[in-house]
C-alpha cells in the first residue's frame, strides 16, 4: 500500500490536499452543519450526481443501500464518471473530481441545464469528510475502482475487470471525528427518494437499510399528478383526476403544478425548485396562493356561486393537496434553512401558467368547480366560527388571571431556554406531577376529559373542545394559520407525559396528531417532546430501580452480574485472572461481539467461521465467494478482481455475481465454468477493531466462539457458584444470567405508581431523565401514518392493523 | 438552574414510528384485550374476570348473595387493572335480563330496568353466580384450561374458561374495537344444542341445515325479525343487517275505536326513548291518528298502549311507527369474535365448530387429568397392597430399623417399591390390617382400573368424548326455561 501511496504523491496532487484539508477544517461551510441535515447532506451530494444524470436521460436506476458498518453506497446506470486523463490535470478525470473542489461536469452548462440548486459543492466535498471512500467506475470496457481515505487516493485507479456496461458507484463512511454521533436515518433517505422519484418519472429508485432489513422501491409513471393523488391515499377527493398545468416560459423557468381537493381539512402543499424541496416555500409558492384564490374568486363570481363575497386564501386551501415544481437555471435561495426560493420572477411565471390552466380547467369542468367553491364556503362559515371560539378562548383567559386555564401548575421562570410543560394524562398521574416537579421551570397540565380526535374534525370543532382549549390557552400560541405566531410560545419544551398503557398510547396518538396537524411548526422547530418513563421496576432485596428499555436491563444484569465475580482465563498467556472493571470490560467488549456476530449471521456466516477464517488465514476477509462447491476468501477488491480474471470464461460477462456486484443476476447459460457468488462482508473492518482489543487481553478471535468440547478454558467464580465455560460467549450468557438471578422484575404501568420523588428522578429531572425529541424525518410517510390511522375511512385502518398485528411486542391488559 | 441543561439525554424519535408504535399497541390491546369476545367462552376480559373472581369468591347459584363493592374490588384488584367504575357496569350487565338472554349474574337489588333506569350503587347491591355461569366454570380445578399471571403476577387467572355453556352464541356479545367492531345476537339454548347435535353426528353437515336448526337470533326481549334472508345471510357470511320489530296486537276498544298493544320490544331498545320518540313522532305530524300513549307496563310485563282515533285504520298508523319511531330497528350481524387471539369473521359453522374443538380440549384435558389422579392412587394402592400381603416382613423390616430412611431404603429393596409408595406404606394405621379394610383397599384398586380403562379409552377415541358432549348438551337442552323468544 506504501507503494502506492508513494505514486499518487506528486507535486500536484499535494496541492489538491490543501484544498480539502480547508473542507475538513470548516466542513459547515461546505455543507451547512455537522450534525443530522449535513451528515444526510453528504448522501444527498452523491444522490444527486446520479439525480442530474438521470434529468438528462443517462441514468434509469439508482440504488442506496445503507450498511451495517455505518457506510453507504450510491449505485446509478449513468454514463459513469470519466477515467480518462484530465487534460490540466494529468491524473483521471475520477480522481479530480474527487479531489478538487468544484470539479464536475455541473459547473459545465453545456453538459446538465438544470442540475440541483443547493447542491453542487461537489463530491469532493464528501470525499474530504468521509473516513474512507471507495469508487466503482464502469465506463469504455471496464469496471474501474479507487479508494481514498480522507479525502487521499491510497490506491491508483485500477481496472478491475471487462464490463459492457457503464454506471458509477461511491460507497463512504463519512468520518467519524467530523460527525460525532451521527448515522443515516432510512426516513429522511426514503422522504427525499420518494419525492425524487415523483419528480422525475420513469427514474426507478431502490434504497435498502442492511441494519433493519427495510427497504422500498420508489418507481412514479405518473409523476406530479400521481404523487397528488398519492397524497389524497384515504380519503374522499373531490375530482379523481388531479387538475394539472405545465408550462415554460421564455426565460427557461418550467412550471409544473398538480393540485387535487379531497373532503379533508388540511391543506398539504410541497413545493420543489429543481427536485429540491422548499419547506419554507418561497416565491412559487406565494405564486400559487394569489394563483389560486384569485382564480377561483373570479370563477365563483363569474358563475354566480358565491353571494357572501370573496373567499380568502385558507379558505380555498382547506382539504387541498398540491405539488408545485419548478425548474429554473439559476436558483437562488434564502430563509433559516436555505430552502425558501428568492427569484421573483418565478412568482410570476407560476400565477400565470396558473391562472390559465384553472380558468381552462374550471370551465371544462364546472361540475368539479361547483364542488371545490362549495367546499371553500363551507371552510369560510367554519373559519368565521373558529375565530369565535378562538376569541373565546382568549376572551375567557383575560377574565381568569394571566390567561391560564385553571388547571395549569404554571412555572415560576418566564425563561424560555429553561422553561417546559408537561401534558399530562388525566389526574392522578398530574398529582403526582404536579409534587415531583421543580416548581422552577416546570409547569404541569393535566389533561382530563375527552380528546377529539383532529384529523377527523373541522377547526371550529377543535377550538370548542375543552382540553385542546386548555392546551392552547397554556401554551400561549395561537392556532390556525392567521392567529398562529411560534413566538408567543410560553415554554421551551412541551413535554408528553403519559402512561405506559393503552389509554396512554391512545392518548399520545391524539395528542400527536394535533400537533402535526395544527401546529406542525411546533414539531418541526423541535419544540415537542415525548418523555420517557421507566418501562421496569427491578428489585433487589430493599432496593428498588428503575430501567428504561431492553438493552439498559441487559447491561444492568451483566454490571450485576460481575459483582463479586472472577473469570480465570486457564490457557490464556497474559493475566489468566479477570475480576472488577476488567471484567466488566471484558465483557462489553465481548457484547459488541455479540452484536456483530448477529449481522454476519443475516449474511449466512457465523461468527465462528469467520473468527477461524481470521485464525487460519491471518486477514480479515472482506468478500466470501462461493459456488456450490468451492468457497474463499479475499482480502479486498484487487485480489478478488484478479480471482475472477483468472476464473473468466470466454463469451460469459462476469463469473461473479451477489451484492458485492450491482446484485446482478448471472444466468446459468450452458457454458463451462463455475458461477460464483460473492459475498461482500462489511463488518469485516469493525472485527478487525474488537479483534485488536481482544488480543490486549491476550485472547485469541476463536476464543470469542470456540465450538463447545470437553475441555474448559474459562472457570467463572463467585461466592458459591463455580461454573467451567468454553467460550467468551458463554461465559457472557453466564454472567448475565447470574446478574438476573435473584431480581424481582415488574413490568411498570403507570404513572401512578411512583412516588412523586421517584417521578422527578426517573423521568422530570433534567439531569437524569431522557427525552425523546419529537421529529419528522419523512413528511409524507408521517402524513400517510396520520391520514391511515386517525383518518375517517376505517377500510385502510383495519388493513393497516391486520398488515402490522405481529410487530406488536407489549400488550396491555 | 443554570447547568440543568448540561448532561440530560435527548434522542430523537420520528413521529411516523412514534405514531405506528402508540396506535398499534393501542389498537391490538383493545382488539384482542378489551373490546372482541374469546370464540370459545364467548367472554370478553372483563367478563371473564368478574366470573372467576366471583368463582374464587365461591357465590355460587346456592350460596349467599354478597355485595357487589366487594365482587367489583377484588376482580380491579386481582386480575383487572381498570378501576371498579369500569366493572361494575359489566358485573350488571350480566345480570340484566333485558341485556342477556341467559343470566350469568344473579343479582339482588335494584340492577336497572329497559326504561333505561340506573342500577343501584354497587354498595346496595349484591349478586351470585347462576347456573349458566357455573356451567361456564365447570371443570376450571381439573387442569382444563392455561392460566396466565395476572397483571402484577401474583395470582393465575384462567386464559379461557371451560365454557360447557356455549356461550358465544347463546349470549351473543357486542364491542367496539379500532378498525373493527363485533355484534353477535343471542340464541336461543334448545337450538343451539340442536345445531351441535346435529353437527356431532353429520361432521360435515352445511352452514344451510345448520340453519335448519337454529332458526335465528332469540333476543332476550323478544320481538319480531323481518325476513329470513338476512338471518340467513348473516349466518353463512358473518355479517349481515336485521330488521328488528316489537311484537303488537290491536285490540278492539268499543265504538269503532282500536288501540295498538306493544308487549315485546327490539333488543337493547330503551322503553323511554321509544316512547320520547313515539310521542314526538305525533308532535311533529309524522304519525297521525293517535289520541293517546300509555305506558301501561307493571310487573306482568311491558304494555304499551297506542290508543287511535275513531276510525283510524291500526295497520296505517302502525307502519307509520315502524318507519319513524324505533318500533322497528337495525341490528347489525357482525361475528367477529377472537380465534387464537386474532380477531375473525365466522359463520354459523365456524363458530359452532369452535365450541366443540374447545369442549373436546377440555374433556381431553380434563380426562388426562383424572387418569393421571387415578394412575397415582393406583400406584399407592398397589404399593399398600403389597405390604398387606407381606405384612410380617415389613414389620419386621421396620422394627429392625434404626431410622425412617433407613426402613424406607430397605422397603424398596425388598419389595421393588417406589419411594412413594414406601412412604405411604410408611404412614399407614393399624386398622387397616383389619380384613375388611383390605377388601375395601382391593375393591378401590378394581375401581381405579376400571376408572383408568375408562379414560384411556376416552382420550383414545374422539367419539367418546363427542359421546360425553352429546350428554351435555342433551342436558342442557331440557332445562326449562328455553323457549325461543323472538320470531320471524
Amino acid at each position: 500500500m506504501s507503494e502506492t501511496r508513494k505514486n499518487s504523491y506528486t507535486a500536484e496532487s499535494i496541492k489538491v490536499l490543501e484544498g480539502l484539508e480547508a473542507v475538513r477544517k470548516r466542513p459547515s461551510m461546505y455543507i451547512g452543519d455537522t450534525v443530522e441535515r449535513g451528515y444526510h447532506h453528504l448522501a444527498f451530494e452523491v444522490i444527486d450526481n446520479s439525480v442530474d444524470e438521470a434529468l438528462v436521460g443517462n441514468c434509469k436506476n439508482i440504488d442506496v443501500e445503507i450498511r451495517t458498518d455505518g457506510s453507504i453506497s450510491i449505485t446509478d446506470d449513468g454514463s459513469g464518471i470519466p477515467v480518462d486523463l484530465h487534460k490540466d490535470k494529468g491524473i483521471p478525470a475520477v480522481q479530480v473530481v474527487m479531489t478538487y473542489l468544484h470539479s464536475g461536469g455541473k459547473f459545465d452548462n453545456k453538459v446538465y441545464q438544470v442540475s440541483g440548486g443547493l447542491h453542487g459543492v461537489g463530491v469532493s466535498v464528501v470525499n474530504a469528510l468521509s473516513e474512507w471512500l471507495e469508487v466503482h467506475v464502469s465506463r469504455d470496457g471496464y469496471v474501474h475502482h479507487q479508494r481514498y481515505e480522507f479525502g487521499k487516493p491510497v490506491t491508483e485507479l485500477k481496472r478491475l475487470k471487462k464490463t459492457s456496461k457503464t454506471g458509477t458507484k461511491i460507497t463512504f463512511r463519512p468520518d467519524e471525528t467530523i460527525f460525532i454521533n451521527q448515522s443515516f436515518k432510512y426516513a429522511i433517505l426514503a422522504s427525499r427518494l420518494r419525492e425524487t422519484a415523483y419528480l422525475i418519472p420513469g427514474l426507478r429508485i431502490r434504497i435498502s437499510d442492511e441494519r433493519d432489513d427495510k427497504s422500498d422501491e420508489f418507481f412514479s409513471r405518473g409523476g406530479i399528478k400521481e404523487f397528488v393523488q398519492k397524497l389524497n391515499d384515504n380519503r374522499d377527493v373531490l375530482h379523481d383526476k388531479p387538475i394539472y398545468v405545465q408550462k415554460e416560459t421564455e426565460d427557461g423557468i418550467a412550471v409544473e403544478c398538480a393540485l387535487q381537493y379531497s373532503d379533508g381539512y388540511q391543506e398539504i402543499v410541497y413545493c420543489y425548485a429543481n427536485n429540491i424541496r422548499n419547506i419554507e416555500g418561497g416565491s412559487h409558492l406565494s405564486g400559487f396562493k394569489s394563483a389560486l384564490t384569485r382564480s377561483i374568486n373570479n370563477y365563483s363570481k363569474a358563475a354566480k356561486l358565491n353571494k357572501k363575497g370573496s373567499l380568502s386564501g385558507d379558505d380555498v386551501r382547506e382539504g387541498l393537496a398540491a405539488v408545485i415544481s419548478v425548474r429554473l437555471p439559476d436558483p437562488q435561495f434564502e430563509g433559516q434553512t436555505k430552502t425558501k426560493l428568492g427569484n421573483s420572477e418565478v412568482a410570476g411565471a407560476v400565477e400565470s401558467a396558473l391562472n390559465e390552466g384553472l380558468r381552462m380547467y374550471f370551465e371544462e369542468n364546472p361540475r368539479v368547480a361547483k364542488n371545490i367553491i362549495n367546499k371553500a364556503i363551507l371552510a369560510s362559515s367554519a373559519r368565521a366560527a373558529a375565530r369565535k371560539a378562538r376569541e373565546l378562548i382568549q376572551r375567557k383567559g383575560v377574565l381568569s388571571s394571566g390567561s391560564l386555564p385553571g388547571k395549569l401548575a404554571d412555572c415560576s421562570s418566564r425563561d424560555k431556554s429553561l422553561t417546559e410543560i408537561f401534558l399530562v394524562e388525566g389526574d392522578s398521574a398530574g398529582g403526582s406531577a404536579k409534587q415531583g416537579r421543580d416548581r422552577r421551570f416546570q409547569a404541569i397540565l393535566p389533561l382530563r376529559g375527552k380528546f377529539l380526535n383532529v384529523e377527523k374534525a373541522r377547526i371550529d370543532h377543535v377550538l370548542k373542545n375543552n382540553v385542546i382549549s386548555t392546551i392552547i390557552s397554556a401554551l400561549g400560541t395561537g392556532v390556525g394559520s392567521e392567529d398562529f405566531d411560534i413566538e408567543r410560545l410560553r415554554y421551551g419544551k412541551i413535554i408528553i407525559m403519559t402512561d405506559a398503557d393503552v389509554d396512554g398510547s391512545h392518548i399520545r396518538t391524539l395528542l400527536l396528531t394535533f400537533f402535526f396537524r395544527q401546529m406542525q411548526e411546533l414539531i418541526r422547530d423541535g419544540f415537542v417532546y415525548i418523555a420517557q418513563p421507566p418501562l421496569f421496576r427491578v428489585k433487589k432485596g430493599g432496593n428498588e430501580n428503575y430501567i428504561f428499555d431492553e438493552e439498559e436491563m441487559k447491561r444492568s444484569w451483566l454490571k450485576l452480574g460481575v459483582e463479586g465475580v472472577k473469570l480465570e482465563a486457564l490457557n490464556n498467556n497474559g493475566n489468566k485472572d479477570f475480576e472488577g472493571d476488567r471484567l466488566a470490560n471484558l465483557m462489553g467488549l465481548v457484547s459488541k461481539f455479540e452484536k456483530v456476530g448477529q449481522y454476519l449471521l443475516k449474511r449466512g456466516m457465523h461468527v465462528s467461521d469467520f473468527l477461524a477464517r481470521v485464525e487460519k488465514d491471518g486477514f480479515f476477509p472482506r468478500f466470501r465467494v462461493y459456488s456450490d462447491d468451492d468457497e474463499r476468501f479475499f482480502a479486498d477488491e484487487e485480489s478478488l478482481a484478479e480471482f475472477a480474471e483468472e476464473h473468466r470464461v470466454e463469451g460469459r460477462e462476469d463469473l461473479l455475481n451477489g451484492n458485492g456486484e450491482n446484485g446482478e443476476q448471472e444466468q446459468d447459460d450452458g457454458k463451462q465454468g463455475l458461477t460464483y457468488k460473492v459475498i461482500e462482508i462489511h463488518e469485516a473492518g469493525e472485527i478487525a477493531k474488537l479483534v485488536k482489543l481482544m488480543r490486549k487481553y491476550g485472547f485469541a478471535p476463536i476464543d470469542y466462539y470456540r465450538p463447545v468440547d470437553n475441555e474448559s478454558r474459562f472457570k467463572l467464580l463467585s461466592e458459591n457458584k463455580e461454573e467451567r465455560l468454553t467460550n467468551l460467549a458463554q461465559v457472557l450468557e453466564t454472567v448475565r444470567e447470574w446478574g438476573r438471578s435473584g431480581l424481582d422484575i415488574q413490568r411498570f404501568k403507570g404513572l401512578g405508581e411512583m412516588m412523586p420523588r421517584q417521578l422527578w428522578d426517573t423521568t422530570m429531572n433534567p439531569e437524569t431523565r431522557t427525552l425523546m425529541k419529537v421529529t419528522i424525518d419523512d413528511a409524507e410517510a408521517a402524513h400517510d401514518m396520520f391520514t391511515t390511522l386517525m383518518g375517517s375511512q376505517v377500510e385502510p385502518r383495519r388493513a393497516f392493523i391486520e398488515r402490522h398485528a405481529l410487530e406488536v411486542s407489549e400488550l396491555d391488559v | 438552574m443554570d447547568n440543568l441543561e448540561v448532561s440530560q439525554t435527548i434522542n430523537e424519535l420520528n413521529i411516523a414510528d412514534e405514531m405506528k408504535q402508540s396506535y398499534l399497541t393501542y389498537a391490538m390491546s383493545v382488539i384482542v384485550s378489551r373490546a372482541l369476545p374469546d370464540a370459545r367462552d364467548g367472554l370478553k376480559p372483563s367478563q371473564r374476570r368478574i366470573i372467576y373472581a366471583m368463582h374464587e369468591l365461591k357465590l355460587r347459584p346456592g350460596s349467599h348473595f354478597r355485595k357487589c363493592a366487594k365482587i367489583c374490588g377484588d376482580t380491579s384488584g386481582n386480575y383487572h387493572p381498570h378501576g371498579e367504575s369500569v366493572v361494575y357496569p359489566t358485573l350488571v350487565r350480566m345480570a340484566q335480563h333485558f341485556n342477556v338472554r341467559y343470566r350469568l349474574v344473579d343479582g339482588q337489588g335494584n340492577f336497572g330496568s329497559v326504561d333505561g333506569d340506573p342500577p343501584a350503587a354497587m354498595r346496595y347491591t349484591e349478586a351470585r353466580l347462576t347456573h349458566f355461569s357455573m356451567m361456564l366454570l365447570d371443570d376450571i380445578d381439573k387442569d382444563t384450561v392455561d392460566f396466565e399471571w395476572n397483571y402484577d403476577e401474583t395470582q393465575k387467572m384462567p386464559v379461557v374458561l371451560p365454557g360447557r355453556f356455549p356461550n358465544l352464541l347463546c349470549n351473543g356479545s357486542d364491542g367496539i374495537a379500532v378498525g373493527m367492531a363485533t355484534s353477535i345476537p343471542p340464541h336461543n339454548l334448545t337450538q343451539i344444542c340442536d345445531a351441535m347435535l346435529y353437527l356431532l353426528d353429520t361432521p360435515g353437515a352445511s352452514v344451510d341445515s345448520l340453519i335448519q336448526k337454529v332458526e335465528g337470533p332469540d333476543f332476550p326481549t323478544g320481538g319480531m325479525i323481518c325476513g329470513r334472508d338476512p338471518i340467513y345471510q348473516g349466518y353463512r357470511t358473518g355479517r349481515s343487517r336485521l330488521k328488528v320489530r316489537a311484537r303488537v296486537h290491536t285490540e278492539d276498544i268499543k265504538n269503532g275505536k282500536y288501540q295498538i298493544v306493544i308487549t315485546e320490544i327490539p333488543y337493547q331498545l330503551n322503553k323511554t326513548k321509544l316512547i320520547d320518540d313515539m310521542v314526538k313522532g305525533v308532535k311533529n305530524g309524522n304519525i297521525e291518528g293517535v289520541s293517546d300513549i300509555r305506558d301501561e307496563s307493571d310487573k306482568e310485563g311491558i304494555r304499551l298502549v297506542v290508543e287511535l282515533r275513531r276510525g283510524e285504520i291500526p295497520e296505517v298508523v302502525l307502519s307509520r311507527l315502524y318507519k319513524y319511531t324505533p318500533l322497528e330497528t337495525t341490528f347489525s350481524m357482525i361475528l367477529i369474535s377472537l380465534v387464537h387471539g386474532k380477531p375473525e369473521v365466522l359463520n354459523l359453522k365456524q363458530m359452532l365448530e369452535i365450541y366443540r374443538e374447545h369442549r373436546v380440549e377440555v374433556i381431553r384435558r380434563r380426562t388426562a387429568f383424572l387418569l393421571d389422579k387415578a394412575e397415582k392412587r393406583a400406584h399407592i394402592v398397589e404399593g399398600l397392597l403389597t405390604a398387606l400381603d407381606f405384612i410380617d416382613e415389613v414389620i419386621k423390616i421396620i422394627r429392625g430399623s434404626h431410622t425412617v430412611d433407613e426402613a424406607r431404603q430397605s422397603l424398596m429393596g425388598r419389595f421393588e417399591l417406589s419411594r412413594v409408595q414406601t412412604d405411604a406404606i410408611l404412614r399407614m394405621t393399624l386398622q387397616k390390617l383389619t380384613g375388611l379394610e383390605r377388601e375395601k383397599l382391593e375393591q378401590e384398586y378394581k375401581e381405579l382400573m376400571e376408572e383408568i380403562e375408562g379414560y384411556k379409552a376416552i382420550l383414545g377415541d374422539i367419539n367418546l368424548v363427542y359421546d360425553i358432549i352429546r350428554g351435555n348438551l342433551h342436558e342442557m337442552r331440557g332445562r326449562p326455561a328455553t323457549r325461543r323468544r323472538a320470531q320471524e
